[in-house]
């Protein structure tokens, strides 16, 4: 049998009983076996999983869950030695309404440690590989879940993006990823890096299953105070409708000096099929877009450092044992020996940050000029209905080539750390390939426009054939 | 790129304040990246910001209540809660004292 490219053709395939739910789990498990070895996109496998709901606009559909999101199956690590043992007693709430929705829960997938990362390198499980070419990597801090569905070993995963770690993957494995604007989604249940910017979303082989994926996980919580009342449309039916009379803003700043003239010119070529389908292109300018990066890691990390101070050894797993006099020694030692390299960084520069006397300078001045961000995106959006570019400025680069290099590791983040500074929806979808890796388009949004960001970029897949492309692996 | 000036026992204090605990090679490792990134991240600050609100929220909720009402559902028993916990003591987590 061969594995259906899309959960739409799974759908169908088990309706016509071509195939059985139980033949689609085993079938899903054994490619997971044979793939994940030389990926390490899961951190654990649910091999006693069964598919028990019979309707459903999932049942049957295997998923597999970024493990810095709790399920009450197997353990929710963060992929840090510091919750190494920890199992939730509960789910988070888009596990919760995956499970309703009929979904099958597979398997916990790879990330950077507590998802601070850009490449997946630093997991305390190790990186995750690429797919495309094993030497290189998956990119983060989602990493797992884009390695998984790009292997083929599901059809779709949930990741989370705090300043690309769905985008950024997704463009580097070849799949699609969607980032929704913030307070789209419930984060109950989903282990907190920065609170003003965190949102999950879906990883899919193709736009219109991502699109389900999120109708399904989307909409207000009363668990979670942040999630938006804004109405959940019937994301699926957009796609499908024609983009004329779209306006399509394409900022000079994302075609500048850094970005690689092979991704330019795959980009160019995608924007130019979406204007042959009647959308009209506009060159627009963001002239602040420089500081995005900046303002991104100095309010990301302050919220970090104190999202993370609740980690103590004391509540959620146990570490190995920990020789300690005093209280003190205690969090020092556990927090010491729990917690890598990069969760080091951020918790340092976090406390910095937020320390008296440079909090006015670096903490509240980030925060003033995010507003300035915010409005030049507003702005734009006045002017387009969307706004295109590439995800990354490079295809995935080698394992290592940036682990040492913090900075240059941040940096990776440069187009798509605009859209999380504003709170934006944005997305990947694959647009082609550069020596064989893959290159994302990135679609981004006014706040709740991820209607558009579907249209646009179903529509521009449908004009390719890069969704049906896969792995030798 | 103005250059910021990051000392190894400022880094020590920032630290102590996480409470968290480094070694001499990873202070020494930290206080250069951070002298680095902030490096590069000053250039925020040649931006005038005068009059400009901090973002404290990016979609505009304000004052978000749920209804006074007792839940129907628990998410999940106390005592599984209190599994997940390394030490416990009569329904309590266990930890060192504070005041010792």
């Amino acid at each position: 049998m061969t594995f259906p490219l899309s959960i739409a053709a799974t759908q169908a395939a088990l309706a016509a009983k071509e195939i059985s739910p139980a033949e689609l789990l085993a079938e899903t498990l054994q490619q997971i076996q044979a793939t994940n070895p030389s990926l390490n996109a899961f951190l654990e496998v649910f091999t006693e999983a069964t598919p028990t709901a019979k309707t459903g606009r999932l049942a049957g559909i295997p998923v597999a869950i970024k493990d810095i999101i709790c399920t009450t199956e197997g353990h929710t690590t963060a992929s840090s030695k510091m919750l190494q043992s920890f199992r939730s007693p509960f789910d988070a709430t888009v596990v919760q309404r995956l499970k309703d929705a009929g979904a099958v829960i597979i398997g916990k997938t790879n990330c950077d440690e507590f998802a601070m990362g850009a490449s997946n390198e630093f997991s305390a499980y190790g990186p995750v590989k690429n797919p495309w070419d094993t030497g290189r990597v998956a990119g983060g801090s989602s990493g797992g879940s884009a390695a998984a569905v790009a292997a083929g070993e599901v059809l779709a995963a949930l990741g989370t993006d705090t300043g690309g770690s769905l985008r950024l993957p997704a463009s580097f494995c070849g799949v699609v990823g969607v980032k929704p604007t913030y307070g789209r989604v419930s984060r109950f249940g989903v282990i907190a890096y920065a609170s003003s910017f965190d949102q999950v979303g879906p990883v899919a082989r193709t736009v219109k299953d991502a699109a389900l994926l999120l109708e399904i996980i989307a909409g207000s919580d009363q668990q979670d105070a942040t999630s938006s009342p804004h109405p959940v449309p019937a994301y699926t039916q957009a796609c499908g409708q024609s983009i004329a009379g779209l306006t399509i803003g394409l900022p000079a700043e994302f075609f500048g000096d850094e970005v690689d003239d092979s991704v330019k010119n795959i980009v160019t070529k995608a924007v130019s099929a979406l204007e042959q389908q009647g959308a009209t292109l506009k060159e627009i300018s963001l002239p602040l877009m420089h500081l995005a990066v900046p303002t991104y890691y100095l309010l990301v990390k302050s919220e970090a450092s104190t999202n993370l101070s609740r980690f103590d050894a004391l509540r959620f797993a146990p570490l190995p044992r920990i020789a300690a006099g005093s209280l003190l020694q205690h969090y020092e030692t556990a927090r010491g020996q729990g917690f890598g390299p990069e969760v080091k960084r951020s918790i340092l520069m976090g406390t910095y940050a937020l320390s008296a006397g440079y909090i006015d300078a670096w903490y509240k001045q980030a925060s003033r000029v995010r507003t300035l961000i915010r409005r030049e995106f507003a702005a734009a959006f006045k002017e387009v209905d969307v706004i295109a570019g590439p995800v990354s400025a490079e295809t995935a680069f080698p394992l290592g080539a940036k682990a040492d290099d913090p900075l240059a590791m941040y940096f990776a983040d440069l187009l798509t750390d605009p859209a999380s500074v504003a709170g934006l929806p944005a997305l990947s979808v694959p647009a082609g390939f550069v020596n064989s890796l893959p290159v994302g388009l990135q679609v981004i949004g006014p706040h709740f426009g991820e209607e558009q960001l579907f249209q646009v970029a179903h529509a521009y897949e449908q004009s390719q054939d890069w969704w049906k492309k896969k792995p030798e692996i | 790129m103005a250059e910021v000036s990051v000392t190894e026992a400022e880094v020590k204090y920032i630290a102590f304040l996480a409470r968290l605990g480094l070694s001499a090679d990873e202070i020494k490792r930290a206080t250069r990246d951070l002298a680095a990134a902030l490096a590069n991240f000053s250039q925020i600050q040649q931006v005038d910001t005068r009059d400009v609100p901090t973002s404290d929220d990016v979609t505009g909720l304000t004052n978000v209540t749920r209804p006074d009402e007792v839940q129907s559902r628990a998410l999940c028993s106390p005592s599984a809660l209190l599994q997940a916990a390394p030490a416990t003591h009569q329904n309590h987590l266990k930890v060192k004292a504070v005041f010792a």
